[in-house]
Parts: C-alpha cells; sequence; structure tokens
C-alpha cells in the first residue's frame, strides 16, 4: 500500500463513530436482559430476567424455547390470579418496561409490559442462636399489554411472592 | 447452610444483579458505537440498523446465558459482526418483498431515502464537513468495499476476521481494501477540489 494511501489511513482513523445515543443504549442493554421475550415466552418467566455477564466460569443452562402463541396461551390460563390482600404495603414502586419492540412476527404482540412490586414488613424472626432477622415480604405483579389485529387485545397479571430476611444488627 | 451465611448470600445475590446489568451497558458503551457503525453502512436507514444490531446482540445474549456460545468474550466482536450483517440482509430482502407488493412503489422509495439515519462519525471539527464528506463518500463506494473498510479501520479487526465474517479470503479481503480505500481517496480528492474540504 503507498503512503498515500498510509495517510488517508491514518486521517480515517481520526474520525471517530458517534456514541450510542442513551435511548439507544439502554433499549440495547433491555433487550440484552429480557432476551427470552424476544423469543415469545411467558412473562413470568421473563419476569426480573438478568443474563449475567459472564465471567471465567459460565453456568450452562438450557431452557425451552415457547412458540408465542403457546405463550399466550399459557399466560391467558393465569388470568384472574389477584394478588392477596390484607396487608398494607409500606413502600410502592413502579417500574415502567416501557415497549418491546423485538417481537413483531407472533399473532399477538407485546405493546406493553409493567411491572409493579410492593414490599411490606412482615416482622421480625430469629434464629436458634437467638440472631435476630427482619423478614421482608415482596409482591411482584407482573402486567402485559398485547394486541392483534384490528380491535383484538390480550391484558394479563400475574403476582410472584418472594421473602427475604435480613439480618438485624444494633 | 447456617442461616446467617444463606442470608449473606441474598445479599450478594442483590448486589450482583445490579453491577452484572451495568457491566453490559459497560461493555456496549465501548463496543457500541462501532458495531452500530457497521449496522448503518450495512442498511439502508438509521432504525434498521438498531434492530439489526440489536437482534445480534439479543442472539449473543442468548448463547452466552444459554452457555452455548463457543469462544470467550474475546469472541463476541465477530459473531457481532457476522450476526448484524446476516441481520441487514434479511432485513434488506424483507424490505424488497414488501416493497414490490405495495402499489406505490415510487413514494414509498421516496420514504426511504428521506429516512434519518443519523451521523456516521463525531463531528471532529466545528463545522463538521469533513465527517459528513467520509460518510458521504463511503455511502457512495460499493458496499462490498465500504464493508471492508469500516470493519478495518473503525472495527479494528484483521483481515482474516473480515474475510469470515463476510465469507471470503483473507486475500479478497485485503484487496478490496486497497481499492476501496483508493476509490475513497479520488472521492475525497475531488470533494477537496470542489473546496468542500
Amino acid at each position: 500500500m503507498d503512503s498515500e494511501l498510509k495517510q488517508l489511513e491514518e486521517e480515517l482513523r481520526g474520525f471517530a463513530p458517534s456514541p450510542m445515543s442513551g435511548d439507544v443504549l439502554a433499549r440495547m442493554v433491555e433487550a440484552m436482559d429480557r432476551w427470552e421475550e424476544a423469543e415469545g415466552e411467558t412473562v413470568e418467566e421473563t419476569s426480573g430476567k438478568v443474563v449475567p455477564f459472564p465471567r471465567e466460569e459460565k453456568s450452562s443452562s438450557w431452557r425451552p424455547m415457547w412458540a408465542a402463541a403457546a405463550a399466550v396461551a399459557v399466560l391467558g390460563a393465569a388470568m384472574g390470579v389477584l394478588l392477596p390482600e390484607g396487608e398494607s404495603p409500606q413502600v410502592t414502586a413502579m417500574s415502567n418496561l416501557g415497549p418491546v419492540p423485538v417481537l413483531r412476527q407472533a399473532s399477538l404482540v407485546p405493546v406493553n409490559v409493567q411491572r409493579k412490586v410492593r414490599s411490606m414488613d412482615a416482622g421480625m424472626v430469629s434464629n436458634k442462636d437467638g440472631m435476630e432477622y427482619q423478614l421482608i415480604r415482596v409482591v411482584r405483579q407482573e402486567e402485559a399489554d398485547f394486541k392483534g389485529g384490528g380491535d383484538v387485545g390480550l391484558k394479563i397479571s400475574r403476582p410472584k411472592v418472594d421473602y427475604y430476611v435480613v439480618p438485624v444488627s444494633y | 447452610m447456617p442461616d446467617d451465611e444463606s442470608n449473606n448470600v441474598i445479599a450478594a445475590k442483590a448486589q450482583d444483579v445490579g453491577a452484572l446489568t451495568l457491566d453490559w451497558q459497560g461493555w456496549l458503551r465501548v463496543n457500541g458505537p462501532r458495531l452500530l457503525l457497521f449496522a448503518r453502512q450495512q442498511t439502508r436507514n438509521g432504525q434498521d440498523a438498531e434492530d439489526a444490531l440489536q437482534d445480534a446482540l439479543v442472539k449473543l445474549a442468548k448463547k452466552v446465558d444459554e452457555g452455548t456460545f463457543v469462544g470467550g468474550q474475546e469472541a463476541w466482536m465477530p459473531f457481532l459482526y457476522t450476526q448484524i450483517r446476516r441481520e441487514a440482509i434479511d432485513r434488506g430482502r424483507k424490505d424488497d418483498r414488501r416493497r414490490k407488493r405495495e402499489e406505490h412503489v415510487v413514494e414509498d422509495a421516496k420514504g426511504l431515502e428521506t429516512t434519518e439515519s443519523g451521523n456516521w462519525f463525531l463531528d471532529s471539527n466545528a463545522d463538521g464537513e469533513q465527517a459528513e464528506l467520509v460518510e458521504q463518500a463511503l455511502k457512495e463506494l460499493p458496499p462490498k468495499f465500504s464493508e471492508v473498510i469500516v470493519m478495518k479501520i473503525w472495527g479494528d479487526r484483521t483481515f482474516d476476521d473480515i474475510g469470515k465474517a463476510l465469507g471470503i479470503s483473507l486475500h479478497t479481503a485485503a484487496s478490496r481494501y486497497r481499492y476501496g480505500l483508493d476509490a475513497l481517496r479520488k472521492k475525497l480528492a475531488a470533494a477537496r477540489i470542489r473546496g468542500d474540504i
């Protein structure tokens, strides 16, 4: 390669590719974290799904790929399941996960996915050594809106309850 | 496992989730711009470029998560370049079929031409004209030349990597690079004569 081309090569290296905008970056990260939704799986399976940035030791797991139609059917069966009542929430948070742009070819496509999280203090517990822990009950409710052709639509909500214990130190 | 130990595990996992998510973001901050540039070179408009890149990244995330990705982290970029190209080709074919189906082909084509594609390069000087001229010159090159130039100069890929990603030999990749660079020099020289630079 002659010197003129080498000089051009160097000049071109001086032009930096435009950085990704914050919106685009967020969209990409979200899509990577939630790749299973793009595969047409259920909201429940993907709730709180985070693809771990790989370390030296990678765990090998295999998750079956469900067809979009089957996923919608399973989610439809979960409709009508309501949150347990009777405990007043102390903290309320809502994370609007926004539109899911990847799944385009299914007959019903998700247009909005929301996760509502309620956490509440469920009291104190102690272990056999007398150490005290705060028991926290976390209720997550996944809600998804699907739209098909014309006026066809589907709204699905499903709760999930987890308990966490936090050591208490004085 | 004792109770307090299991509690610590819970707390550690909660911290990890936040850190791990940030790692994907950090990796994309570093490598995303060059991948997006390649996607822009491969597709017809900015939206298609972002979609092609997103689909490629999702495929990578899936393979990494399933443990089926062959190779370490150093193999991600070659995989993504290959995948972006495939996605772009698929999109191009679908777009061609769609346009054939549509009645008003001319209006549709006009619409595609006016789609905002985003600047390929950062403006390195105050007026930003040079970056635009380089972008324009690359767009005017035959894609088989511009794709090699984009991968080589801004992707830091070897000719061997480029050949594998494009399905051509190392020598063909190097040859296309030289021809493309020469053609680019002529285009930019013409712009200099016109006083654009």
